[in-house]
């Protein structure tokens, strides 16, 4: 039996919906602007989430190399 | 006599058709959610905007294309992001195909990237976008970015470095580190 993925059809259409997807958030929600931005936390929590992600990369890194 | 049937290349294979989804999810929500680092208003230092770069190395430019059209749709600026997101997603896919992945040794491979992200980033990227923006209206005039501008965008390849070299060390295998080889 091959062993197949999905076909590049179906699998290209869910990307377009997933693009759809996102311009009906812009337009509905977000609106090119940062809808959180308005909330105090918004610094801490952007800073503490692009710092999380680099510390979890070089956490994941360290447990690769050593196991 | 049996004979193999030629095998018609996909469009987009099933690995890329993940990668895309994965990386053009993840720039929309960074920029959609307004998840960036600001400095000096309206500057800011935005993850988002190196997923088109990786999208491209390891999945390809028509990859790099998507992810791309995925991070310009939240942009503040539109018919800027959703030309130039995806112009930088297929000129990385090539210098990362047919440049860095040349050099066989690793560590000589390793300067080279880092080298080559400074540069693209300060006299491809910097000048595409701080162009298109003296188009609309946004920076008065052009040419004198370096002066006023080049302090961030220097700031901004020292952030894309670490983050591109900690995913590339990270997974090795997605970009075809190991093998010098790109997946796609």
């Amino acid at each position: 039996m091959v062993k197949r993925g999905i076909s590049t059809t179906v699998g290209v259409i869910l990307l377009i919906v997933m693009l759809i997807i996102f311009y009906v958030v812009r337009e509905l929600w977000q609106k090119g602007g940062k809808p959180l931005g308005a909330q105090p936390w918004y610094v801490h929590a952007a800073i503490a989430v692009i710092g999380g992600i680099i510390l979890f990369v070089i956490a994941y890194y360290i447990h690769k190399k050593y196991t | 006599m049996t004979e193999k049937a030629p095998t018609r290349k996909p469009f987009l294979t099933s690995r890329q058709i993940g990668l895309a989804a994965a990386f053009g999810a993840a720039g929309f929500a960074f920029r959609g959610l307004g998840i960036a680092v600001p400095l000096v208003p309206p500057l800011v230092v935005d993850p988002g905007a190196l997923m088109p770069c990786l999208a491209g190395m390891c999945g390809g430019p028509i990859v790099g294309i998507i992810v791309g059209i995925a991070r310009g749709i939240p942009s503040g600026l539109p018919q800027v992001d959703l030309i130039l997101q995806p112009v930088k997603g297929i000129y990385w896919a090539y210098v990362w195909k047919y440049f860095v992945l040349r050099f066989k040794n690793e560590r000589t491979r390793w300067i080279i990237f880092w080298i080559t992200t400074f540069l693209l980033q300060m006299f491809v990227e910097a000048p595409l976008f701080t162009f298109a923006l003296s188009l609309l209206g946004f920076y008065p005039f052009y040419p004198t970015w370096p002066i006023t501008m080049g302090w961030y965008y220097t700031l901004y390849s020292i952030f894309q470095i670490i983050i591109f070299s900690a995913v590339v060390a990270a997974l090795k295998s997605l970009f075809g580190w190991k093998e010098a080889k790109a997946p796609w």
